[in-house]
């Protein structure tokens, strides 16, 4: 029996020993690592891409998502303490050059994929006329979602100034619907950079405002914002409780049509909205442009795309430059985004479609649409810190001109914190 | 003092050892920071002087959240120290059965995280579908509603509410201990003598467990004065700035990657927390009896 024995663990560790020395280091599998948004990197093409590519190569994704808030600074603090990821997704613009991109990342610029990407998407993955990232994202196109329903209901014909939709608005109110749901308690869903992008889309202006030589302050169209905002919170376009309203309850306010309008993005009716759940489905959404007074037509907000960037001094340096083709492949990217309701960011994509939304409105948005500027653009910008200010203007802390004055100095607080040339 | 029942200095080597290398030192090698221009924007760090303090006492939001910081220890303090007598006094009651059963009731929302008590009452005040609003609806006190988290004084309110909520298990059960503690035969004496109930209260159990008191007041004021979480959860500093305390400017200058400055905020407030305890406990000790 001992003989027996004997045998066998001789024989399992022989077996064992010849197993490891078969799996030469080429093969042995990599774990990379991946830093993104804890919202970014579960989005669902996201998750079917990283299960397909284990399951195609057997290498391994740390991923680790990093709360939306404090993305930034935990990540700024990593890099600048040398925990820099073989991979790391972040949106481009201004904002990427904080994390040193010469320097850092691996420059794709020559890279065969760079030709397959969407002529509108291609300069939002470069800085200094280089190629950082992969646009492994949604193009999506914001702007008032509306109830469609609702607007036939009421005989109510889609707005095409700020008047007429000022008009819109006061309708509905006269018929007790809450015209727009604005989440005020949560900053960020106020996306008053809607509004900015076509007052920067004038290059000399944004110079201005990148150098310190121009403030909000000074902008009538900033201040004619902030006065629709007050005008439109005073007015009860945002209905009663906008004070407190969160972005949890958009869809059931949404859905149930208390609330009839929402600033936001065409994409998010089919990757986050429960059609299930409420009485009116994604469907019953139409898209039009965000009307903030900054522009007499409205504006609509154009793609973002977050980048796949790889860690060019990391020793998975290859296995990450490996991943970011995979993800290039148009078999696996098609895979990933199969069904997927959006506008195509590379040429050969081919599973996806646009969302009825966007189709819908596709002339109205080559008409009145602008690349996305005030976030990737605008140094010292922050969504949130600004729409603290928001906050302040419509609970009646601040006035306008106040609101304005604060929304500068956080910028250029901001913007002194980055060192930015002029501040 | 009996010198044998003391142990030996050397004793406190080791303890002492760990505190420095873990505590001390890490403290206050950390507040030299504030003396830098430390930032996520910036590796190489230059010694800055005192500008950081000059631009932190320049910020707007500073008084907000030093008045809020007060506010939110002040009735902490005076709140959570009165309910824990209110709230003791009948469980010390000998004759009374469920002492034990209610004492677990009082102390349970202690046992909570932050995170759920803040979610607890964000889903109280809320305006939406916010359990109070709803009570005033059903009793008729429509004129009573309001956005509770939506404006300055009421989400102040609610957030003392939820954090005098939160600890009041630990007022009970250190005032109990007192309490329980105080010898019978000085109660029964002044019985004797013909005191009357409130007197008994004020002349005999106070005084003597006024050390219980003394520590219920000193840990109400410190963890009040270091108000964050709750704050963070409930209103995130908000509507606007109109909420922040110390700890949520702390936690949004470090959020903006201006290390230098929130390490100074911490060093002010580090300052006034000493302060705070070192005359608290100067002045607490007159209050209580010594035999």
């Amino acid at each position: 029996m001992k003989k027996r024995m004997m045998t066998l663990v001789t024989c399992a560790l022989a077996a064992a020993a010849f197993s490891a020395m078969g799996c030469s280091a080429e093969d042995k599998p990599v774990t990379l690592t991946l830093y993104g948004d804890a919202g970014n990197v579960q989005r669902p093409f996201m998750q079917k891409l990283f299960e397909l590519y284990e399951e195609k190569t057997g290498n391994k994704l740390d991923v680790q998502g990093i709360e939306s808030e404090n993305f930034e600074t935990v990540c700024l603090t990593k890099f600048q303490t040398g925990d820099i990821p073989d991979l790391f997704l972040h949106h481009g613009g201004y904002s990427l050059d904080a994390y040193n991109p010469a320097e850092n990342f691996v420059n794709f610029t020559d890279a065969a994929w760079v030709s397959d990407i969407q002529e509108s998407v291609l300069p939002t993955t470069m800085r200094d006329g280089e190629v950082y990232g992969l646009p492994f994202w949604e193009a999506s196109y914001s702007g008032l979602i509306y109830n469609q329903r609702i607007f036939e209901e009421l005989d109510i014909e889609l707005p095409k100034t700020q008047d007429e939709f000022n008009a819109v608005c006061d309708t509905l109110l006269e018929n007790g619907v809450q015209p727009i749901y604005l989440p005020l308690k949560d900053a960020w869903p106020i996306l008053y950079q809607y509004g900015m992008d076509p007052i920067f889309e004038d290059a000399e202006l944004l110079e201005k405002l990148n150098t310190n030589q121009i403030t909000y302050s000074e902008i009538p169209e900033m201040k004619a914002q902030m006065e629709w905002y007050k005008m439109a919170a005073d007015q009860g376009y945002f209905g009663e409780s906008f004070s407190t309203d969160t972005w949890d309850y958009c869809m059931e306010v949404l859905g149930e049509g208390e609330a009839a309008m929402m600033y936001c993005w065409d994409t998010w009716l089919y990757s986050d909205y429960d059609s299930e759940a409420y009485t009116y489905t994604a469907d019953d959404f139409g898209l039009m442009p965000a009307f903030l007074a900054t522009t007499e037509n409205g504006t609509f907000e154009g793609p973002n795309c977050c980048l796949m960037l790889a860690n060019k001094n990391s020793e998975n340096a290859e296995a990450a430059i490996e991943f970011i083709n995979f993800m290039a492949d148009p078999e696996n990217y098609n895979i990933a985004f199969e069904d997927f309701q959006t506008a195509p960011v590379f040429k050969q994509q081919t599973t996806i479609q646009a969302t009825p939304q966007y189709q819908a409105a596709a002339d109205w948005i080559a008409e009145v649409g602008h690349a996305s500027i005030a976030n990737p653009e605008i140094i010292g910008f922050s969504n949130v810190d600004g729409a603290k200010c928001i906050q302040e203007l419509l609970i009646g802390n601040v006035d306008v001109d106040t609101c304005l004055q604060r929304m500068d100095e956080e910028r250029i607080k901001a913007a002194k914190t980055q060192n930015a040339a002029g501040f | 003092m009996n010198r044998k029942k003391m142990y030996p200095g050397y004793m406190m080597a080791v303890p002492l050892l760990f505190f420095g290398v873990f505590f001390l030192l890490p403290s206050t090698v950390g507040f030299g920071y504030a003396f830098t221009d430390w930032s996520a924007y910036n590796t190489d760090l230059k010694f800055v002087g005192l500008r950081n303090f000059k631009e932190i006492l320049q910020e707007r939001t500073l008084s907000t959240a030093f008045v809020n910081t007060l506010i939110f220890a002040g009735v902490k303090t005076i709140v959570v120290t009165v309910l824990g007598f209110v709230f003791a006094i009948p469980l010390n009651n000998k004759r009374m059965k469920t002492t034990n059963v209610l004492r677990t009731i009082y102390f349970l929302p202690s046992v909570l995280s932050t995170l759920i008590v803040g979610l607890i009452f964000n889903a109280v005040f809320e305006s939406r579908h916010g359990i109070l609003n709803s009570l005033l609806t059903a009793i008729g006190c429509e004129g009573w509603i309001q956005p509770w988290l939506g404006s300055r004084w009421p989400a102040v309110f609610s957030i003392c509410v939820a954090e005098v909520w939160r600890n009041i298990g630990y007022a009970v059960v250190i005032t109990l201990a007192g309490l329980q503690s105080v010898n019978s035969d000085y109660v029964e004496a002044a019985r004797v003598d013909g005191a009357n109930g409130f007197q008994l209260f004020w002349k005999i159990t106070l005084p003597l467990i006024m050390p219980s008191v003394n520590v219920n007041i000193l840990f109400s004021l410190i963890y009040g004065l270091k108000m964050f979480d709750l704050v963070y959860v409930m209103t995130g500093g908000g509507p606007g700035h109109d909420t922040e305390t110390f700890g949520t400017l702390m936690m949004n200058e470090m959020a903006a990657g201006r290390f230098s400055h929130s390490v100074a905020i911490n060093m002010i407030f580090t300052i006034m927390l000493v302060i705070v305890a070192v005359l608290f406990q100067k002045y607490s000790e007159r209050c209580e009896y010594v035999e």
